[in-house]
């Protein structure tokens, strides 16, 4: 059975990963797979292929971001790389406004309790 | 390039357990993840595709996760060979159990049969018969009860001879000789002459079983190979001769008998003789019982 904080981490972590990996390919206006689990992974921020490529493609089903494959050169092989829509940048915003009220709320509380 | 049959294999179990998903959508998910793995391929040719896929986790759990994402019911774990097989075979023998079963049931119905007139109970169409208090026949056994035509006088010499079977030979109220038995095949239809004397003669018949009333007085000859046989109440002579079983003898009430019993592999009881007896009991066994 898994311990309260490993289901804690997992629910806490699903909400926060979404963030990043918007925050991510708004910075870079467009991503493929395999670079936003290398670029997450430099930040500290390990994430599972088989968790990340399923979150990428509820993600683009939802909305917030569009896919498009292209292959970078003849020899390589195409890649499918994310952008944020018009949608997804309306939500990014809306999601960084929550996340800073949240850290702010937290940050708060902890001042309070030493 | 040719791709790796281990990528290959990987990719058919994402695309098999997806199938919840469009097909377009499908194939887009499963290219996605094929060039995931050309990529880390790409990036650092070192570790093996084993490796590549090891991190991927399982084609069935990644599918899954695309299922979740989606609201979808995942896919049920697939099952071991070997559970499968076990599986199998159990529903194949319980399935040839149920066949030889139903099999018996239509070749023996009715499996139970009651006959309160006849205090009899046939099971399995027959194959068993339990009568009276317990008694238990197997086979398909026909009933048949006669009575002689001939009377039998004191002195008057008289056989029974049977194969295998049970008889039971008690002294009758009259001067014919009565039967009630019960066997497979074709019953006799009265008395037959063997060596000049007149007999009920049950050598054709296997596992016979029979309650025999005989003339009081007579000399009475009985020959059988295997089997039982009792004497019960009895006011005649007997000379019987089996080659295996048990023979009982009981004589009736206020009558002398002068005995001769001899049992050759087996045990004999050797009761004393009257004096001035009325009838004599001489019985032989090769291999048996002779109880008094």
């Amino acid at each position: 059975m898994a311990l309260p904080t490993e289901n804690w981490r997992a629910q806490i972590r699903k909400g926060y990963l979404e963030l990043c990996i918007f925050l991510l390919i708004r910075d870079h206006e467009r991503l493929y797979g395999f670079e936003i689990l290398e670029r997450l992974e430099a930040l500290g921020l390990e994430v599972k292929e088989g968790t990340l490529y399923p979150l990428l493609n509820r993600m683009t089903v939802d909305g917030p971001l569009s896919a498009i494959w292209e292959t970078e050169n003849l020899k390589g092989h195409p890649r499918k790389f994310y952008s944020l829509t018009k949608e997804g940048q309306k939500f990014l915003d809306e999601m960084n406004t929550e996340f800073e009220h949240m850290v702010k709320i937290y940050q708060g509380l902890l001042r309070r309790t030493k | 390039m040719p791709t790796d049959p281990r990528l290959e294999n990987y990719l058919a179990t994402l695309d098999r357990v997806l199938t919840p998903i469009p097909v377009s959508d499908r194939a887009d998910i499963v290219t996605e993840i094929k060039s995931h793995v050309l990529s880390a391929l790409d990036r650092d040719p070192k570790p093996a595709m084993d490796t590549v896929l090891e991190a991927l986790g399982p084609a069935e759990v990644v599918a899954n996760r695309y299922l979740l994402e989606r609201g979808l019911k995942p896919a049920k774990p697939p099952v071991s060979p070997i559970v499968k097989w076990l599986v199998i075979g159990f529903l194949g023998t319980m399935g040839i159990a149920a066949t030889f079963v139903m099999v018996l049931a239509f070749r023996f119905a009715p499996l139970v049969q009651v006959n309160e007139s006849e205090e009899k109970v046939s099971l399995l169409g027959g194959l068993i018969q339990i009568e009276g208090e317990g008694d238990i026949s197997f086979g398909d056994f026909a009933k048949f009860e006669g009575e002689s035509t001939e009377t039998f006088a004191p002195g008057n010499p008289l056989g029974i001879y049977f194969g295998s079977g049970k008889m039971s030979v008690n002294t009758a109220d009259g001067k014919k000789l009565r039967w009630e038995c019960k066997g497979k095949g074709t019953p006799p239809k009265g008395l037959a002459t063997k060596d000049g004397t007149k007999s009920l003669d049950l050598t054709g018949f296997a596992g016979v079983k029979c309650e025999v009333y005989v003339p009081q007085g007579v000399k009475l000859n009985v020959g059988g190979t295997n089997g039982k046989v009792n004497f019960e109440q009895a006011k005649f002579s007997v000379d019987a001769n089996l080659t295996n079983g048990k023979v009982s003898f009981n004589a009736a009430d206020g009558t002398k008998f002068a005995y001769d019993f001899s049992v050759e592999r087996g045990k004999a009881d050797h009761p004393n003789s009257d004096a001035n007896p009325d009838y004599t009991a001489k019985i032989r066994v090769t291999n048996g019982k002779i109880s008094n």
